[in-house]
């Protein structure tokens, strides 16, 4: 007799593989509809060529490239929203002058960014800064709400028995830092993927998938632009598991 | 003197709480803050530990240590650390040794003093704060309605540990009314 949480797990297994299947599907059926597969290909002709892309070395040196920049604008984004988030709270003239940058930043297209910054770093780093750019308000705003959010009667007790430093950040901010930032850090790195790739398509960054999904959509190979565009989706979606799975280690660690 | 409180007031908008209060706490002891809800007695608990600085007057006070009414345990920290940790920096064995026998005595076993406070009950939580605050080892000690979720067996153990405690230092501790209180040598401080 299956028990309740293996019949549960069956059931959401079940009904990941039919929406799977149900969408590609969908997707075969419009591509043979259409039946311009050099824009609209069908879900063998991607699927073959995704395995074919994985025996090349063009493949393999473009996502490397692409995981780096990326990687490193997160990396950067996440240093520079966690550095101004305190900053901002503890001093009014930081808030003053940080908070509408980083409501701009949100707010302004991402192209435009993309396309300013072509002109003055040219296209190697453009991906990265784009990256920063798109990850550092996002943990600047969940920063900032954490530290509000601090527990006050906990902040009294540190008050009293004259917590301070490492073991204040330790017992009293760390625990609420983590809960805002585990699912901003999350969605940080899907947002740092999808605009860092669109910045290296813009930007024709050399070495990168971005620069291939482009060739491929000048050439006219359709089933190429979506084998890529395919291998950014399993990335974004590794590294956002990732980023949970380590997110729910340091929750456990830290008795959250 | 270790507590001294001249012409205190204070009020909250319209509501006058304090209105030239003055109180001198000549020596240790036990002192009782005894009223109805709403009149104050959290409020000057609050203001002689600085956690309220909004009134006007005088308040000498040495360093204090406060069971607060609503325990205050931090989550992350199981029961012995929330004592251990919050009071020292690198706690000796000698006082962590201090703190579990504090905690023994005070009816927790060695898998209680593990365990955090999203599992302990109220009087468990409350006799954790207690025990933080005995072993905080300050002059004078605040208590808020500190006899409020414990059983009768534990109110005559908190009884003893005060009259015990109240040799060496000021206690000043809130209460609803006179009952838990027993035969406890004390002065009684009506706020009205």
């Amino acid at each position: 007799m299956p028990s309740i949480m293996t019949k549960k797990i069956l059931k959401r297994a079940l009904l990941v593989s039919f929406a799977i299947v149900f969408w590609l599907a969908a997707w075969e059926i419009a591509a043979r509809t259409l039946d311009v597969d050099f824009i609209f290909p069908t879900v063998l002709q991607t699927t073959k060529t995704f395995f074919r892309l994985l025996g090349t070395s063009v493949f393999w040196k473009s996502l490397a490239h692409s995981l780096f920049r990326v990687l490193l604008g997160f990396i950067i984004g996440l240093a520079a929203g966690s550095l101004l988030a305190p900053l901002a709270f503890r001093f009014v003239l930081c808030r003053a002058l940080i908070s509408p940058i980083m409501s701009v930043i949100k707010a302004t297209p991402v192209a435009s960014f993309i396309m300013v910054l072509w002109c003055f770093v040219g296209s190697s780093p453009v991906p990265i800064v784009i990256g920063a750019l798109m990850v550092a308000p996002l943990i600047y705003h969940n920063l900032y709400d954490a530290i509000q959010a601090r527990d006050t009667d906990l902040s009294e007790v540190c008050a009293v028995y004259e917590v301070r430093g490492y073991r204040k950040f330790r017992y009293l901010y760390l625990p609420k830092l983590l809960e805002f930032l585990i699912p901003a850090t999350v969605s940080g790195m899907g947002l740092c993927w999808k605009a860092s790739i669109a910045a290296e398509i813009i930007a024709y960054t050399k070495n990168s998938i971005g620069r291939q999904i482009y060739i491929s959509k000048a050439f006219l190979e359709g089933a190429e632009l979506f084998a890529y565009t395919i291998a950014v989706i399993l990335m974004s979606l590794i590294f956002e598991r990732l980023m949970h799975f380590l997110g729910e280690l340091v929750k456990k660690k830290c008795h959250l | 003197m270790p507590l001294i409180i001249k012409n205190l007031k204070k009020s909250f908008g319209e509501k006058v709480i304090f209105d030239d209060f003055s109180y001198t706490f000549d020596n240790n002891g036990i002192y009782i803050l005894v009223g109805d809800s709403g009149r104050g007695k959290t409020t000057l608990l609050r203001m002689i530990a600085g956690l309220d600085n909004d009134y006007t007057g005088e308040i000498i006070t040495d360093q204090v240590a406060y069971v607060f009414q609503e325990y205050r345990l931090f989550p992350v920290l199981n029961a012995i650390d929330n004592i251990a940790k919050i009071l020292w920096i690198q706690p000796t064995d000698e006082q962590i040794r201090s703190a579990a026998s504090l905690l023994s005595t005070l009816g927790f076993s060695k898998t209680d003093m593990q365990l955090y406070p999203n599992a302990l009950s109220g009087g468990m939580k409350q006799r954790v704060s207690l025990c933080r605050a005995l072993l905080a080892d300050k002059k004078i000690l605040l208590l808020d309605e500190p006899f409020k979720e414990l059983d009768s067996t534990l109110r005559e153990q908190l009884r003893t540990i005060l009259a015990e405690e109240a040799k060496k230092r000021l206690i000043l501790l809130s209460a609803h009314s006179l009952d838990a209180l027993g035969d406890l040598d004390r002065t009684v401080i009506e706020i009205k």
